[in-house]
């Protein structure tokens, strides 16, 4: 039986909307898989579908080899779903939930007990065991409802967007238990905060008006080209995207406008962004820049030349914010385009 | 585990609930105080008209106000049920599990019964006052019970069809209120009404024309079979909200 997540050609419509157009993504076996989008994209629908909270109007989803629709029941049990905001019965002392927790999901009176401390025990919750839900942390509350999903012992555990609102220490706790679980669940996570997503997910889905933008492993989708940014310079001319991004800061002692600075080096870089400040009579430029020619040299000695003081040059690191950023204005750009058509 | 064990594990879960909130106890509290008032005066009034049992004098009222009274606090209970579910999102735990929607509705509905048993159970002190003052009518007492829980059942139906439809829960307290008093207002149009048929289909619509004679110590069939039938559509139209949701 092939194990994980197949989702192929999922559509679902609600009255006046069509939410999913068709989605197709994979999650993998014992992975963590991100599952990122702007909001109203279609995460939490396709999460729902997945998990057997909604029924999609298209299309089909197999957990485990099993399809959602066949076999609803089978793939409920299999799966751990904890939703943007955490169903908790707050007035119930945190081990009495999780028994609860294990007890509706069909495990005996005895196993939900043992299961439930053995959870405790494993997620630090043992302080707060006896304590009601409703006094507890953000961040306890946030294991708890997460510890509820594994306590019937799922496959697959979905969690949608598990860390927002948390503090940065609760954030980090979850971050942890996320990636403790890896090796025995495979795990789809939602998220806005795309540092986190970075920090743990093995692959990536980005989807945007109920479409899927890409879907791959994270490192291919960190080294996929897209375009970052507008560019004032050609873009023809540019020589690959991202990739060849730098960061540089320079120091004139002459007066200059930023203006002035830009018609400079136009013929040799094409500038992202760039900031300037004037300190005791210094003017200091930042510019993120793709260079138009495979070798700096040229404009290095421009530099020189031009009695700038180089204080760093370097190429620039793209983060997950700034591909998810372009992956987003890439797909506004073809939707005009189509609109346009 | 099969699903009606996982029906008993929300019950038990439902009624653990129930029973820890001091709402609970506040209103049996105000409920009981209201009604020992209501026992007293109905007693002393009683205790004046001689040509009347004085047992029927005293429990028929009773009755009857307390299936008012229970207009008023069904509903409450019932928005606990289901509305703060939805509110919460906590339903969507039930959703998941292996219980199918008509068992979570028994589950709640079950549990919300065994709070109204508790509350009836503590108003068993005045046919027990009048037992031991010599007066008892222990059928007539049995079949105004029996009437008042079939009466709540169906207000918990009623309330948790409403309950599901919002997830505000004033909203559904104040609707399921506003439905309930319109189908005992019924009996009321009903007598207003020249049509003697439209008067005849407003009087056995309305709930307070059946509960009448299980206060007198009377059941007829078609009062039992009224029961049934408005409890089971409310059912269905609750399952049915909730499948909507659901999908």
């Amino acid at each position: 039986m092939p194990m994980g997540i197949v989702v192929d050609q999922l559509v679902k419509e609600y009255p006046g909307k069509l939410a999913l157009k068709g989605v197709s993504f994979e999650i993998k076996d014992k992975r963590i898989h991100g599952f990122l989008g702007p909001n109203g994209a279609g995460k939490s629908t396709a999460m729902n579908i997945i998990c057997g909270l909604a029924r999609q109007n298209n299309g089909r989803v197999l957990v485990n080899g099993l399809d959602t629709l066949d076999s609803r029941e089978e793939c409920r049990k299999r799966i751990g779903f904890l939703p943007e905001v955490p169903p908790l019965y707050e007035d119930m002392t945190v081990k009495d939930f999780l028994v609860f927790a294990a007890r509706i999901r069909g495990v005996t009176k005895t196993e939900a007990e043992n299961r439930a401390d053995e959870i405790i025990e494993k997620h630090s919750l043992s302080s707060v065991a006896t304590r009601r839900i409703s006094v507890l942390s953000k961040g306890f509350k946030q294991r708890v409802a997460i510890s509820s999903c594994l306590v019937f012992d799922p496959d697959i555990l979905i969690l949608d967007e598990p860390t927002v609102g948390l503090d940065p220490e609760a954030i980090r706790e979850i971050r942890n238990l996320i990636l403790e679980l890896k090796d025995r669940h495979t795990i789809l996570v939602s998220s806005h905060q795309l540092g986190e997503i970075s920090k743990i997910c093995d692959d990536l889905t980005i989807i945007k008006d109920g479409q899927i933008v890409i879907s791959d492993t994270f490192e291919n989708v960190m080294s996929s080209k897209v375009e970052t940014g507008s560019f004032d310079g050609e873009p023809e001319k540019v020589l690959k995207a991202e990739e060849n991004l730098y960061f540089l800061k320079v120091v004139s002692h002459k007066m200059k406008t930023t203006k002035e600075f830009k018609d400079e080096v136009n013929n040799l870089i094409s500038i992202k962004e760039m900031h300037s400040e004037e300190t005791d009579s210094r003017f200091i430029f930042e510019v993120v820049f793709l260079p138009k020619f495979q070798s700096q040299n040229d404009f290095l000695k421009h530099l020189i030349e031009n009695e700038y003081e180089v204080l760093g040059l370097q190429k620039k690191e793209i983060d997950l914010e700034e591909k998810f950023l372009g992956f987003m204005g890439n797909s506004e750009n073809s939707k005009n385009k189509e609109d346009q058509l | 585990m099969n699903s009606l064990s996982a029906t008993f594990v929300l019950y038990r879960k439902e009624i653990g609930t129930l029973f820890i909130s001091p709402v609970t106890y506040i209103i049996g509290g105000i409920f009981t105080g209201l009604m020992g008032y209501l026992f007293f005066n109905v007693f002393v009034i009683a205790d004046q008209m001689r040509d009347i049992p004085f047992n029927a004098a005293v429990m028929r009222p009773l009755f009857g106000n307390m299936n008012t009274l229970f207009i008023f606090i069904v509903p409450v209970f019932a928005m606990r049920l289901i509305c703060e579910e939805i509110k919460t999102g906590t339903i969507q735990m039930l959703y998941l599990s292996p219980l199918k929607d008509f068992e979570i509705i028994l589950g709640k509905f079950l549990a919300g019964m065994t709070l109204i048993s508790f509350y009836l159970g503590l108003t068993l002190i005045f046919p027990l006052i009048l037992h031991f003052s010599g007066y008892a009518n222990w059928e007539a007492t049995f079949t105004g019970y029996l009437g008042l829980i079939l009466n709540t059942a169906c207000y918990f139906m009623f309330s948790f069809f409403i309950s599901s439809l919002t997830r505000n829960q004033a909203l559904a307290v104040v609707a399921s209120m506003i439905g309930l008093l319109f189908f005992i207002g019924l009996a009321w149009t009903a007598q207003t009404t020249q049509n003697p048929i439209v008067s005849t289909l407003f009087e056995q619509l309305s709930l307070s024309v059946h509960f009448e004679p299980f206060s007198r110590g009377v059941i007829k069939s078609y009062d039992f079979t009224y029961y049934v039938f408005f409890f089971m559509f409310f059912w269905l139209l609750s399952l049915r909200s909730l499948d909507s949701r659901n999908w």
